[in-house]
């Protein structure tokens, strides 16, 4: 026997359902795109890749055709294991290869170098163990750029944005094509951010 | 391999990791990296493949960033369970408790239409009292009875993040009252709730709507706003009468809420606002003993209850290895329970600070200042004297996480040292260790103390019942029962051994297992009163009076057993076993046939459920849930069984249809009491824009 208590539940769920099933329809109709987001070091990988794609080495950096290009990472986890899913991405011929948590001796094999804000607090020589070698240095901080890094994250209003330092590509001998340069905030020998 | 990390809030050690459905990302992600097996996707937002945007189009994405370092569950030395927001949503559960029916070893059972009896690990007992319950670090744990209204307890559903489950002793890190589990209710942060959200059910046993909006301010704060509105029937009564079990029902429900964040420049400092307030109010029968036969008489009333928060919270990160939490929150209801009512107003201060400043030690101590204040309203058959009372909770905490062997053997020792105004200083111990046999296999054990404190109804309460003393009703008046409340007694103790193993295998199942001893001390019963205080015409007195006393000790063993396999990435299979023993020990006063029979109440010695997960193409998704309850046998509550499913169609990724059926296999069961849980269906539309 259904109690009786629950008849005024059910006509009050039905009325319910029809007004808010008419609701739905009204606002579903107008279905808006929401703001894409990411985790950090997600959108970072993206950028990363990009950055090798539209990079250009000098010829003497790689052994052949298609021989890999190193992307060495010195960051902790989590962000070196999400950068990690770069390998393998192909880039014309060559193939990414990811090396994590970089010693200085490993450094000579690196095409692509990302050093952390946390990692270059804790050994701030990394860039000079690399200086006058064909290296695409991506690193986070403004102190970063200075000591020569070529290319460094900055944040504005929750979107990431990157500054290339030309003058550090030239001396890398690296050619960046103008997809990357016009997508950056260009240095030039003064390293701050307009 | 772990995809998603989460941590519980201020609380860092407790985090876990699950399986989930974007397992395919994971899956792909596995196949793109090598051992060793340390990423973590960090969020669930979006499978995305970054790398197939456009420099451009990457500007435009906004980034989200953790700070902590989570730690995975395979990493924690407890028995840690975590149900998703996905495993809500495709569980077709409508409310908290009912979501928790989820998790491996907590046993839920309806007890009417707006009670539920939740427990982890249970000894013989009707209210789960040892059990501790937060929402977003807001404790809603009552000191009245030792509990949770759980009928005051509710939120929009999709905006719970997630729901963190440890079985066993919390009370290092969380306190007094964490004896038999701790549930950690978490809600989204405001950042991923941004745009309309409208969600709309209807079905024979329950309505409900919600109605969400979120966004983000000039001055980069993230917010959102919600309202939701529910109204439940009542449960079904097969034998009216059943005097202790008044139907429940017309039950309406409406709440309003907003929570806002706001991040710093590199997320340094985290601020956290949010509030609620909720009104809610069902139909009620009490029976209330009358001098003449029947000696019963059925009232019928309008329980009430209205209540609300606010909690602010601020994280501060000084470095990688040093980090505090400040959280204050206030928290007020009025609710009518049993007849009675009670008015109580919490404030809250919390402190918490978490170092890695030693090698190989990782440290979380931490401060908390409780001040609760009631007030209630006295009835004939419910007294609280005094009516009026403020109490003072004060405690400390210390722990230290000490790696023993590099990734391999980590112990963890922690104490609690808890100031209450009934039993004094409480000091709650506690010592874990993980040893990491292999790269997915994985031990842990650990010996902790805990407690429960008396509640407000044990320490000043007077409660009049009564009993039938013979099957026929007819033939004898009742006999009036008198239980008083004793300000001396000591809080109810636990000793706590327990060990675990965990495998997880690289792509795509888990497996977990608990073995336990619990071995309680000091536990409430009922004895004799000696010295019962009458006045000149108490008739109630002149039956059996009786008062609470720490009489009882007890002791409860088991074995919890959880599987997650992802068969195929569009098949998700989940599975879970429970086996609960209890005994308590011998006592003098349980001699007594009745003061056993008022204490009796009982757990399933087996529970088991299986769940299934089907994504059938990118639109479709079926979701089939199947439960055994092994019987009540001291409450004389058969065994059931249990079968829902569900059936959804993703409209454009922006709205989902679904359509649920509930205890398909039955038109009614039993859970806790006479009162019988129906068969039910309900539709439900939910979308975002």
């Amino acid at each position: 026997m259904p109690p009786p208590i629950s008849f005024a539940g059910d006509i009050f769920s039905l009325k319910t359902v029809f007004l808010l099933a008419g609701l739905f329809f009204l606002l579903c109709g107008n279905i808006a795109a929401e703001e894409l987001s990411g985790t950090e070091y997600r959108v970072k990988a993206g950028f990363i890749y990009h950055f090798i794609r539209f990079t250009q080495w000098p010829a003497d950096s790689f052994a052949g055709e298609d021989s890999p290009i190193v992307f060495c990472v010195a960051a902790a986890e989590p962000a070196a294991a999400i950068l990690r899913s770069l390998e393998n991405k192909m880039i014309r011929k060559r193939r990414i290869k990811v090396k994590i948590h970089t010693e200085a001796e490993e450094l000579p094999v690196c095409h692509v170098l990302f050093v952390s804000a946390a990692y270059e607090e804790k050994q701030p020589d990394i860039l000079s163990l690399t200086a006058d070698r064909a290296l695409l240095s991506i690193g986070e901080s403004e102190i970063f750029s200075r000591r020569g890094g070529i290319i460094r994250f900055f944040t504005e209003n929750e979107h990431l944005r990157f500054a290339v330092n030309l003058k550090a590509a030239r001396q890398a001998r690296l050619r960046m094509s103008s997809q990357l340069l016009m997508s950056a905030h260009l240095l030039n020998g003064d390293n701050r951010i307009p | 391999m772990n995809c998603v990390p989460y941590t519980v809030p201020g609380r860092g050690i407790i985090s876990a990791v699950f399986p989930h459905p974007f397992f395919l990302l994971c899956l792909l992600y596995l196949l793109l990296i090598s051992p060793p097996l340390s990423a973590s996707l960090w969020e669930e937002d979006s499978g995305i493949d970054f790398t197939a945007l456009s420099l451009e189009e990457l500007k435009n994405v906004k980034i989200t960033s953790a700070s902590k370092t989570p730690e995975k569950l395979s990493d924690i030395p407890a028995a840690v369970f975590v149900v998703t927001r996905d495993d809500i949503r495709r569980s077709g559960a409508t409310s908290i408790p009912e979501a928790l029916r989820l998790a491996p070893g907590v046993q839920v059972a309806r007890i009417s239409a707006t009670e539920w009896a939740v427990n982890i690990r249970g000894l013989n007992e009707l209210f789960s009292n040892k059990l501790l319950v937060l929402v977003d670090g807001r404790s809603v744990y009552t000191h009245v009875y030792s509990g949770v209204f759980w009928d005051i307890q509710d939120t929009v559903l999709e905006d719970i993040e997630r729901i963190e489950i440890i079985r066993g002793p919390g009370a290092a890190l969380w306190g007094a009252n964490a004896v038999n589990g701790v549930i950690s209710i978490i809600t989204r942060h405001a950042q991923k709730t941004r745009g309309f959200q409208f969600s709309a059910l209807g079905g024979n046993e329950e309505g409900a709507g919600s109605i969400r909006y979120g966004d983000r301010t000039a001055r980069g704060t993230y917010y959102r706003i919600y309202a939701k509105y529910f109204s439940r029937g009542s449960l079904l009564e097969n034998d009216r009468d059943i005097r202790n079990d008044p139907s429940k029902g017309d039950w309406r429900s409406g709440r309003l809420g907003f929570r806002a964040d706001r991040s710093g420049e590199r997320n340094r400092n985290r601020v956290s606002l949010q509030g609620e307030i909720y009104s809610s109010r069902f139909q009620n029968e009490i029976s209330r003993t009358v001098p003449e036969f029947p000696w019963t008489a059925l009232e019928k009333e309008v329980s009430r209850a209205w209540g609300g928060h606010l909690l602010s919270r601020w994280e501060h990160r000084f470095s990688e290895t040093s980090e505090t939490a400040l959280q204050f929150y206030y928290d007020h209801y009025d609710k009518d329970f049993d007849g009675s009512n009670v008015q109580a107003h919490t404030l809250d201060l919390d402190f918490q600070h978490r170092l890695e400043s030693f090698a190989g030690h990782e440290l979380i101590w931490g401060t908390d200042l409780r001040y609760i204040r009631d007030h209630f309203q006295d009835r004939p058959d419910i007294r609280v004297e005094p009516n009026r009372d403020g109490q003072y909770f004060y405690s400390l905490f210390l722990q230290d996480k000490i790696r023993l062997l590099p990734q391999e053997l980590f112990l963890t020792l922690g104490a609690k040292f808890e100031h209450n105004s009934y039993t004094g200083w409480e000091i709650q111990p506690s010592a874990r260790i993980l040893w990491s046999v292999a790269a997915r296999h994985s031990l842990w054990a650990a010996l902790s103390r805990a407690v429960r404190v008396p509640s407000r109804v044990e320490n000043a309460g007077v409660l009049d019942t009564y009993v039938f003393p013979s099957e026929n009703r007819d033939a004898a008046a009742p006999l009036p029962i008198r239980i008083r409340g004793s300000s001396g007694l000591d809080a109810e103790s636990l000793l706590a051994w327990e060990i675990g193993y965990r495998f997880q295998s690289a792509e795509n199942f888990w497996f977990a297992m608990t073995a336990y001893y619990h071995d309680y001390d000091h536990l409430l019963d009922y004895r004799y009163d000696e010295n019962p205080l009458c006045t000149e015409d108490d008739t109630v007195c002149a039956g059996l009076p009786l008062i609470y006393a720490n009489n009882t000790g007890g002791e409860s063993y088991g074995i919890e057993m959880t599987a997650d396999w992802q068969v195929f990435p569009f098949w998700r299979v989940q599975a879970a076993y429970t086996f609960l023993e209890t005994a308590t020990e011998y006592n003098r006063d349980r001699e007594d046939p009745l003061i056993a029979a008022l204490r009796q109440g009982s757990n399933p010695r087996n529970q088991f459920s299986l769940r299934s997960s089907l994504d059938m193409g990118r639109d479709w998704e079926l979701d089939i849930w199947f439960r055994y309850v092994d019987r009540l046998s001291d409450s004389d509550v058969d065994e059931y069984i249990s079968l829902d499913i569900r059936l959804a169609w993703q409209i454009a990724s922006r709205a989902e249809l679904s359509l649920v059926g509930q205890n398909l296999l039955e038109p009614d069961h039993a859970e806790f009491s006479s009162l019988k849980v129906e068969r039910s269906y309900y539709c439900k539309v939910l979308c975002y824009f």
